[in-house]
C-alpha cells in the first residue's frame, strides 16, 4: 500500500541517530580517566602485547581516525573483549540478553492489559467510585519506587507466603514465567500509573467526541461506539506514550534485575560498572540505544496501521 | 411511513456550581409529514441544545427537566418521550462541521454501514450494498471507490453529503439539519441545500433546519420559528413571518440581513448583545435591547407564546399594535 | 469503600485546589523536616549501637533500628534532607539549559533549531537511565555526578516543551509588537516569551521533580548514588533488603518516604494543570 512506503525509507532517517548514538559510545569509553589499553587488557598485560594493541585501535593515531576505526571495528562485529568474563563483549552480552527480553515482553503484555482495563472502567464511569479508585492509584503509583516495591513484594509472596522464588530466571518458558512473575508486576505496578492517567484522559475525550457523539445519534450503543470509536482514537496517543516510556522501561529492568537476581544485561551492566568492564558497559549501552530505536520504529509503523492520516 | 413530530414545553436544565441554568425553555414546534421548518436565532439561544435534547445526544451537564416528545408511529399513534430508542432511530441529526463529526479513523463507507447493519442487522457486504446506494442518492459520485475512502481525502461538502447518508441509513422520519451549510463554500451550501430539498421532495421525510441565515430560511424553509434567549419568540409560515414580523426581535433579525439593507446606508443592527444564561433579565428577554418595549413589558416572568392565529403564535404583549404597523415601522 | 466515598464527597480528586492544597502542605511539610533534621530527629542517625540492633517498631523506635542499631525513623528523616535536595538541586540545571536551548531553537528557528533538533532526537533516543548510569560509571559514583549527569540528560525534555510553546508564541501579536518598539531577541525571549511558557514548564518541573527524586534514591539503592553512611532512602531500603524475612521496617519506611514525598509534587503538579488547563 501506498502510505506503507515509509517502511523502507524510515531506518534510513535513523542513521543520523545510529551516528550520534555511535559518537557517545566512542566519547565515553574515550572518557574514562586512565590509560584505555589497560583497561583493555588489565594490569597484567606485557608492553609488547600492549603496544599490538595500541596499534589494533589506532590509539596512537588522531581522535578522528580512531573514530573511524572504532567504526569499522563495529561493522566488523568486532566490540572488544571483556576484562572480567575474558571473551569478546558480544559473546558475553548475548549470552544475558535472553532474560531481559522476556522480561520486557512479559512487563509490555501485562502492563497493556492492566491498562486498558482501568482505564476503560474508569472512563466508563467517570466520577463514581471506579474512577476515584483508579485515579488514585494512577496518582500515588506515579511516585512508586520500582526497587522498593520489588522488595515489599518479595517479603509478602515469597517470604511470608512462600508462593514465588525470590530470585533467579529458570529453565523453561513456565518456568520463566514463574520466575520474573513478580519482577514483572513490579515494574508494571510503576509504570502502568502514567499509561493509564493518559488513556483514561484520552478516552474520556473522546467520549466527548463530535463523531461519538454523531454516533450516538445514530443510535449506536454506549458499547458499540467505545469499541469501534472511542478506543482505537485513544490508542494512537497511547501508543505514542508506550513507545516513549520503553527507554524508561529498560531503567526500571535494571533495577529490578538487581532486586530480584535476574540474570539479565541490566545486572550485567551494573556488576560490569563496579568491576570497571567498560567495553561491556560501552555495548550495552549501544544495544539498548539500537533497541529504543526499533521500538520507536514500530510505534510509528502501529502508529500508521491505525491513523491512515499518518504519513511518515 | 411518514410521521408527525410534536415537541410541548421541553425544557433543559444545566446544573451549575452556581444554581441551574436553563438554556432551552418551554420549546414547543410541531412538525408536519414532509415539512421543512426552519429554526432561527443568534448563537446561544438554545437552537442546537433544544435539538440535541430532541435526539437525546445533549451533553453530560445537561439534561431534559421538563417537557414531552411525541412522534407518530406507522398507526399515527404518538410515542412518548421516555421511548428514548424510538426517538434516537426516527430521528437523525446532521452537524455544522462535518470534519469533527465523522472518525477520523474509520472509512466513510463503514460509518455509513454502521448505522445499516445495526438497525436493519444488514451482513457486512449487504450493508456495504446499501451504503453505497446511500452514496448515489446524495450525490457522491463514484461511490463504489469511495466506500473505502478516509474522512481526511474528502472536501467539507462531501464529508457533510456523507453525514447525510449516514443519517439516512437510520431511516428517519425526521432529519435535523445543524447549520449544515455554515461551514462550506457558498457554491457547495447551495447543492447541499438543494440536496435536502431533493431528499423531503422523494421520500416524504421532515426536516428541521437550524440556522441565523434568513435568505437560506426563505429558500429552504416552511415554516419558522425564532428563538431569542432560550424561548421562542415567534412561530410562523416562512412568508408572514418575513413580511411581517409580529415581534420586534425578528423585526430586527430581518432588518439587519444583507439582503434586506439599502444601498446608501450603513447595515442596520440590534443594538446590544443577547443576555448571559445565568443572568437573565425578569419580564421580556429583549426588553433592554426593544425599541418598543412599554412598562408593562417588565412584567416579572417573560410574555408566554400565545396563538395568534391558526398557524401563528407569538411572544411579544404589543403583537396587535405591530401588526397595524406593518413592515417598515420607521 | 466509605472512605473512597468520604473523599469524593469532600472533593479530594473532585476539586482541584484540594489536591493543589494538598500537594503544597505535604510538601512544605517536607521541607520543614529536612531543615530541622536535627531538632527534629530523635537519636543520631548514624550512631550505632550493637545494644540495640534490628529492634521491631516500639514506643522509643517508632520506625524499630536497623542492623547497627541506628534509629530507623531518625535516618527517615534526615535522609529527607539529601533526597529532597536530589530532587530539587537535579532539576536546577536540567531547567537552565533546556529553557535557553528551547527558546534558542523555537524563536531562531532554521539551522539553528533543526541542529538542536537532531541533537534532541539522539540524546531521546539514548534511555535516559542507561546513560545516566553510564555517565555515572565514568565520573564515579556520588551526589556530584549525579547533578552532572542529570545536567548532561535531562535538560533534552525542558527543551522540546519550551521549544514548542516558544513557536507557537512566536507569532503572537506582542512578540510583533515588541519587534517593532525594537526590543532586543534577548528581551523579547526572556521577557515576553518564557513567562508565557512558564505554566506547562512548572507543571513540567513537578513532576519531574518526582521522576528526579525516584532516579536519585534507584541510583543510591544501586550503589551509583550517595554512598554510606550518609542517610538516604534509597540506601537505607538496599541495606534492609539483607534483612528482609527478619526486619520488615528497614525497608518498608523509607519506601514510604519516597511515595508520600513523590505523591506531594505529583499532587502539585496534577492541581497546577488542573487549575491553569495546562495539558501534560
Amino acid at each position: 500500500m501506498e502510505r506503507f512506503k515509509f517502511i523502507l525509507f524510515r531506518p534510513l532517517q535513523l542513521l543520523p541517530v545510529l551516528f550520534g548514538v555511535s559518537v557517545i559510545s566512542f566519547v565515553m569509553v574515550r572518557s574514562i580517566p586512565g590509560d584505555p589499553v589497560r583497561l583493555l587488557l588489565g594490569t597484567r598485560a606485557t608492553p609488547e602485547v600492549a603496544a599490538k594493541i595500541r596499534a589494533q585501535y589506532g590509539l596512537d593515531e588522531p581522535l578522528m581516525t580512531q573514530y573511524l576505526l572504532f567504526l569499522k571495528n563495529l561493522f566488523q562485529g568486532d566490540f572488544g573483549r571483556s576484562i572480567v568474563y575474558k571473551t569478546s563483549t558480544f559473546n558475553v552480552v548475548a549470552e544475558r540478553i535472553g532474560p531481559t527480553v522476556f522480561l520486557l515482553a512479559y512487563v509490555l503484555v501485562m502492563a497493556i492489559l492492566i491498562t486498558l482495563i482501568l482505564s476503560t472502567w474508569a472512563a466508563r464511569r467517570q466520577g463514581r467510585l471506579p474512577d476515584v479508585i483508579v485515579r488514585s492509584y494512577s496518582m500515588v503509583g506515579l511516585g512508586l519506587p520500582t526497587f522498593w516495591l520489588g522488595i515489599i513484594l518479595i517479603m509478602q509472596f515469597s517470604i511470608a507466603l512462600n508462593w514465588f522464588p525470590t530470585s533467579g530466571y529458570g529453565e523453561s518458558v513456565a518456568e520463566n514465567l514463574y520466575y520474573l512473575f513478580l519482577p514483572a508486576v513490579s515494574i508494571t505496578l510503576a509504570l502502568s500509573p502514567v499509561l493509564i492517567r493518559n488513556l483514561r484522559a484520552s478516552l474520556i475525550s473522546e467520549m466527548e467526541s463530535d463523531y461519538a457523539t454523531a454516533a450516538r445519534s445514530r443510535g449506536m450503543s454506549e458499547n458499540g461506539i467505545y469499541f469501534s470509536h472511542v478506543l482505537p482514537n485513544s490508542l494512537v496517543p497511547a501508543i505514542t506514550l508506550l513507545g516513549i516510556n520503553f527507554a524508561w522501561l529498560i531503567g526500571g529492568t535494571v533495577v529490578v534485575e538487581q532486586v530480584f537476581s535476574v540474570p539479565g544485561i541490566g545486572q550485567l551492566m551494573i556488576s560490569s560498572i563496579f568491576a570497571r568492564d567498560y567495553l561491556v558497559v560501552q555495548l550495552i549501552t549501544l544495544v539498548v540505544a539500537i533497541a529504543v530505536i526499533a521500538v520507536n520504529f514500530i510505534v510509528d509503523v502501529l502508529t500508521a496501521v491505525i491513523d491512515p492520516r499518518v504519513h511518515l | 411511513m411518514m410521521s408527525k413530530l410534536i415537541i410541548r414545553d421541553l425544557t433543559v436544565e444545566i446544573v451549575t456550581p452556581s444554581g441551574p441554568i436553563f438554556p432551552v425553555e418551554q420549546f414547543s414546534l410541531s412538525v408536519e409529514p414532509g415539512e421543512i421548518v426552519g429554526l432561527v436565532g443568534e448563537s446561544g439561544s438554545g437552537k442546537t441544545m433544544a435539538m440535541r435534547a430532541v435526539v437525546g445526544i445533549l451533553p453530560r451537564s445537561a439534561h431534559i427537566a421538563s417537557g414531552e416528545i411525541l412522534l407518530s408511529d406507522a398507526d399515527n399513534a404518538f410515542v412518548p418521550s421516555s421511548q428514548q430508542s424510538h426517538l434516537r432511530h426516527n430521528i437523525a441529526m446532521i452537524f455544522q462541521n462535518p470534519t469533527s463529526y465523522l472518525d477520523p479513523l474509520m472509512s466513510v463507507g463503514k460509518q455509513v454501514a454502521e448505522p445499516l447493519r445495526l438497525h436493519q442487522g444488514l451482513t457486512r457486504k449487504e450493508a456495504r450494498t446499501e451504503a453505497i446506494e446511500l452514496f448515489r442518492k446524495v450525490g457522491i459520485h463514484d461511490a463504489e471507490r469511495q466506500f473505502d475512502v478516509y474522512p481526511h481525502h474528502f472536501s467539507g461538502g462531501m464529508k457533510q453529503r456523507v453525514l447525510i447518508a449516514a443519517a439516512l441509513a437510520c431511516n428517519p422520519k425526521v432529519l435535523i439539519a445543524d447549520e449544515p451549510t455554515t461551514a462550506l463554500d457558498v457554491t457547495i451550501q447551495k447543492q447541499i441545500l438543494e440536496l435536502l430539498c431533493r431528499l423531503r421532495d422523494e421520500t416524504g421525510i421532515s426536516i428541521i433546519f437550524i440556522t441565523h441565515d434568513l435568505g437560506v430560511v426563505s429558500q429552504l424553509c416552511d415554516t419558522v420559528s425564532v428563538l431569542y434567549a432560550a424561548r421562542i419568540v415567534e412561530s410562523a409560515s416562512t412568508i408572514e413571518l418575513l413580511n411581517a414580523p409580529l415581534h420586534p426581535y425578528s423585526l430586527g433579525l430581518i432588518r439587519s440581513q444583507p439582503e434586506s439593507a439599502q444601498r446608501d446606508r450603513p447595515l442596520p443592527s440590534i443594538p446590544g448583545q443577547p443576555p448571559a444564561l445565568n443572568a437573565m433579565p425578569s419580564g421580556c428577554r429583549f426588553l433592554p435591547r426593544c425599541e418598543f418595549a412599554i412598562q408593562a413589558c417588565k412584567q416579572p416572568s417573560p410574555p408566554p407564546l400565545v396563538q395568534t392565529s391558526a398557524v401563528r403564535s407569538n411572544a411579544c404583549l404589543r403583537w396587535r399594535e405591530l401588526q397595524t404597523l406593518g413592515l417598515n415601522y420607521d | 469503600m466509605r472512605a473512597a466515598r468520604l473523599l469524593l464527597s469532600v472533593g479530594f480528586l473532585k476539586n482541584n485546589n484540594l489536591t493543589l492544597v494538598l500537594g503544597i502542605f505535604l510538601s512544605v511539610c517536607w521541607v520543614v523536616i529536612a531543615i530541622f533534621a536535627p531538632w527534629i530527629a530523635p537519636y543520631d542517625p548514624i550512631a550505632q549501637d550493637v545494644a540495640r540492633t534490628l529492634q521491631p517498631p516500639s514506643f522509643a523506635h517508632p520506625f524499630g533500628t536497623d542492623n547497627f542499631g541506628r534509629d530507623v525513623l531518625s535516618r527517615v528523616i534526615w535522609g529527607s534532607r539529601v533526597d529532597l535536595a536530589m530532587g530539587l538541586g537535579g532539576v536546577f540545571a536540567p531547567i537552565i539549559i533546556g529553557c535557553t536551548i528551547g527558546l534558542l531553537a523555537g524563536y531562531f528557528g532554521g539551522i539553528i533549531d533543526t541542529l538542536l533538533m537532531r541533537f534532541l532526537d539522539i540524546t531521546i533516543s539514548f534511555p535516559f537511565f542507561i546513560l545516566m548510569i553510564a555517565i555515572i560509571s565514568i565520573l564515579g559514583p556520588g551526589l556530584m555526578s549525579f547533578f552532572i549527569a542529570l545536567a548532561l540528560v535531562g535538560w533534552v525534555s525542558y527543551a522540546r516543551l519550551v521549544r514548542s510553546r516558544t513557536l507557537v508564541l512566536r507569532h503572537s501579536d506582542f512578540v510583533a509588537a515588541g519587534q517593532i518598539l525594537g526590543f532586543s531577541s534577548i528581551r523579547i525571549m526572556f521577557r515576553h516569551v518564557l513567562p508565557n511558557a512558564a505554566l506547562p514548564v512548572l507543571v513540567f518541573i513537578m513532576s519531574d521533580v518526582v521522576l528526579t527524586i525516584l532516579l536519585g534514591s534507584s541510583l543510591s539503592y544501586l550503589g551509583l548514588g550517595v554512598q554510606p553512611p550518609l542517610a538516604e532512602w534509597g540506601i537505607m531500603i538496599a541495606e534492609g533488603q539483607n534483612f528482609i524475612s527478619t526486619a520488615w521496617w528497614i525497608t518498608l519506611f523509607p519506601g514510604l518516604a519516597i511515595v508520600i514525598l513523590a505523591l506531594s509534587f505529583s499532587l502539585i503538579a496534577d492541581g497546577l494543570a488542573a487549575q491553569y488547563k495546562v495539558s501534560e
